[in-house]
């Protein structure tokens, strides 16, 4: 059978349930108790097996099948499991994982024979053993040594009424003999009261016996109807049936099915239905919205040139459609936080490990829902807030004791929404980050002039850990400390809109904010002219728009000044960062012949700055396409939208039209 | 007439590749698909299947307690489990709650449709 199509499947189904597993793991190991989760982890690593087992994956299978021994020791609710079984739980979700991605690349999968060992040797040293695998043999059995056959009238014919002595034997060994040999003992009490000779009905239901199996079935029986049951039966190998010598008691019906016992537990939680979809199909649907609202927009335009109300219906009613489809779709492509976020427990007690430190972490608001493009890009920089954390943040118990501190510090990651977006917060009550120590690495390292490190308020200085190249670590880690880790944060936060905020107090601790968008894909933009071109600022990253007139701008130093709201804001002109000619542009003017400026006033880490425009040019909803090397490396521009008119136009990325942190904290001392 | 078959797995993987295996004949048809055990019980009663392929190891309830639900309803009932290595404790219980036979998994498509062919003739 080609498997090949089955590999998408078996790749996204095994890390879901993985991903699932990882949550009850870390889960389990604040509750022990909890059979639930005990239950859940042996199901879960018993579908993987039986998953990979068909793909012939014999690496995942011997795997997951030992994880599954290792947790169904613990299903009777008899013991809880210790310390040494979660670690080997959770070795064995992160070596499963690791081998599903190998497989997922068509690389061969490492296989974990020394941890299949370790478990094996954990249980046997454990009692009870949990059954183990045993090869299903389907060799044919060597001929056991026949029962003695209680004597009795040999009429092979038709029941006689009183009832058959039935004789069968298997041509499998082992396990499989004794299943199937049960089985064939089921089917034959259908038909009359069957009774072992040979044998007992204990040693049949624990599939002990696997030599012929002779079987006393009582009752109006033929032996055509044995046939028929047995025969039905591939694995049994030969059977005869002889007409019992004694009367029967009258024919009983069909023996009642077992009573069933009442559900030994209902989780109670509702069954949904769903269906699987393609990540593809969702960045399609999304595709088609942006060229649907691009269309509609071009509508919109049409009807207004032509003062058509007809058209100008069309164009309202196809607004709403595409509007609910595109909420529609938006909501399809949620996902759950704790869909990426429930490994990082495991992340931090591994850190933790190797550090040497003590650290409780909790997570609270998983459960909130953020689109798949936002998630696709929050598990790293999550990761490497983390590390931070436990790397630099929490000192080693024994400093943590001196200093009145718990041994154990804490690290918390909550989620909640503002608005539109949604804040990852990641709190630890370490050592917080000094910000002097900042300020003097700064400037030692040329990043920035003694004067303008003064110039700093503590908090703008607690930001310079973002900058490239500065990291406070004393030692550098294998995990984080190479300088590479806040900046990397930062950028990734910058490219997709959002936003990374630190307070710190020294000796307590430290917050890190994560703001992120709703999504990266669709966002409202203002349009401007600038020269010759239109560009588009999304309005997320937008403080407001300002009309000035020329005497409201100071200049100093070269550089040009305005004031809002008793705040001094440096002012840019687009087109002279873009290099776009502005010939053509005919400023209006004042009846008292004064320049009339329009300035959009964009913010960054609490930093405004005054980007001076040609004219504003309306609003739109966009879809968002990043650009194609080697525009990309083009800073300022942040992707490119079509207009309704269906001309392309590039989006500016605000963050980049910053200058320089170290000239922004000049120009922060500029104030008057 | 074609043999109604439900297929009950929790492993979407499992259940498709069932499904397949039916698909390469024409004496099958499968008119139903469930996702746990409380999900079969409910589709056989809805749509009474010739023959059911049940997964013993399903989350909200086992495919043994469904095996048991379903024989209580239906003594005629015929259901094989698709079980996996290490389990013979477990295919042991769910013959005497009524199951008509079971499969190992990996399973190949020939015993598949060898055992359910035979169940469903008995």
């Amino acid at each position: 059978m080609d498997m090949s199509k089955y590999k998408a499947m078996f790749v996204s189904e095994s890390r879901e349930q993985l991903t699932q597993m990882g949550a009850a793991a870390s889960q389990l190991q604040r509750t022990p108790e909890n059979r639930e989760l005990i239950d859940q982890l042996f199901r879960q690593a018993h579908s993987i097996k039986g998953m990979a087992a068909s793909m012939e994956y014999s690496e995942i299978t011997d795997l997951a099948h030992s994880l599954e021994d290792l947790m169904s020791g613990f299903r009777d609710g008899s013991r809880e499991p210790d310390k040494k079984v979660m670690d080997l739980l959770l070795e064995g979700i992160d070596a499963l994982s690791g081998q599903v991605d190998a497989r997922a690349e068509d690389q061969p999968a490492p296989s974990a024979t020394e941890l299949v060992a370790k478990v094996r040797a954990l249980l046997s040293g454990d009692a009870p053993v949990p059954a183990s695998a045993k090869p299903q043999g389907e060799k044919p059995a060597t001929p056991a040594p026949s029962a003695a056959v209680s004597a009795s009238a040999a009429a092979a014919g038709a029941g006689t009424g009183a009832g058959l002595l039935v004789k069968y034997s298997m041509s499998v060994t082992g396990t499989m003999a004794g299943l199937k040999g049960f089985l064939a003992f089921k089917r034959l009490s259908t038909l009359g009261n069957a009774t072992p000779v040979n044998t007992t009905l204990d040693a049949l239901k624990k599939g002990e016996f696997a030599g012929p199996i002779e079987v006393k079935l009582e009752g109006a029986v033929t032996v055509e109807q044995v046939g028929k049951l047995l025969g039905a039966i591939s694995e049994v190998a030969s059977w005869e049936a002889k007409a019992l010598a004694r009367p029967a008691p009258p024919p009983e019906a069909k023996p009642a099915p077992e009573k069933g016992a009442p559900g030994k537990q209902d989780t109670g939680s509702k069954v949904e239905s769903t269906v699987r979809v393609r990540t593809s199909f969702l960045d399609y649907f999304i595709n088609a919205i942006g060229e649907l609202t691009a269309l509609r927009v071009r509508l919109a335009e049409l009807a207004q040139q032509r003062q058509d109300p007809d058209i100008t219906e069309v164009s309202d009613k196809l607004e709403r459609h595409v509007r609910d489809l595109y909420a529609q779709v938006m909501s399809v492509r949620l996902m759950p936080l704790e869909s990426v976020t429930s490994i990082l427990p495991r992340t931090v007690r591994e850190l933790a490990r190797k550090n040497g430190k003590e650290i409780s972490f909790e997570m609270h608001g998983q459960e909130l829902e953020v689109d798949r493009s936002i998630l696709e890009v929050v598990l790293d920089p999550l990761i490497h807030l983390l590390r931070n954390c436990v790397d630099h943040g929490i000192e080693t118990p024994t400093e943590r004791e001196s200093a009145g501190k718990p041994r154990e510090g804490a690290i918390n990651l909550s989620a909640y929404r503002e608005r539109e977006r949604t804040v990852l917060q990641v709190t630890d009550d370490g050592r917080g980050i000094d910000p002097n120590r900042l300020r003097n690495k700064a400037v030692s390292k040329g990043l920035l002039t003694a004067e303008a490190a003064e110039r700093l308020s503590d908090k703008e200085a607690v930001q310079l850990i973002c900058l490239p190249g500065l990291s406070t670590a004393e030692t550098v880690t294998e995990t984080s400390g190479r300088g590479v880790g806040m900046d990397a944060v930062k950028a990734v936060m910058e490219r997709i809109g959002g936003e990374l905020i630190i307070d710190s107090v020294v000796g307590k601790g430290t917050i890190f904010l994560l703001s992120l968008p709703r999504s990266v894909a669709i966002v409202p933009v203002l349009l401007v002219a600038a020269g010759t071109e239109t560009f588009a600022f999304p309005l997320g990253r937008i403080v407001r728009t300002v009309t000035l007139e020329s005497w409201e701008i100071k200049s100093s130093r070269g550089r040009r000044f305005f004031m809002v709201d008793e705040d001094t804001i440096p002012l840019v002109s687009l087109s002279a960062v873009l290099n776009v000619p502005r010939n053509g542009h005919h400023p209006a003017r004042t009846p008292e012949g004064e320049e009339i400026i329009h300035v959009v006033l964009v913010e960054k880490d609490g930093f405004m700055l005054g980007v001076e425009v040609d004219s504003f040019a309306g609003h739109q909803e966009a879809f968002i396409k990043p650009l194609p090397q080697p525009l990309g490396r083009i800073g300022c521009l942040g992707g490119a939208m079509l207009l309704g008119s269906g001309k392309p136009v590039f989006v500016i990325e605000v963050g980049a039209l910053f200058p320089g942190r170290i000239r922004r904290s000049e120009a922060v001392g500029a104030r008057p | 007439m074609a043999i109604r078959v439900l297929i009950a797995d929790d492993a979407v993987f499992m259940r498709n590749m069932i499904r397949d295996i039916f698909a390469t004949v024409n004496d099958f048809e499968v008119i139903g698909e469930a996702a746990n055990g409380a999900e079969a019980v409910e589709k056989y009663r809805e749509l009474s299947p010739d023959v059911v392929t049940m997964d013993i190891v399903m989350p909200m309830k086992s495919g043994i307690e469904a095996v048991k639900e379903i024989c209580q309803q239906d003594s005629g009932a015929r259901i094989i489990m698709c079980s996996a290595l290490g389990q013979e404790s477990l295919v042991m219980e769910a013959i005497e709650a009524g199951a008509s036979d079971f499969i190992v998994k990996p399973f190949t498509p020939e015993k598949v449709l060898e055992v359910v062919r035979k169940v469903s003739a008995l």
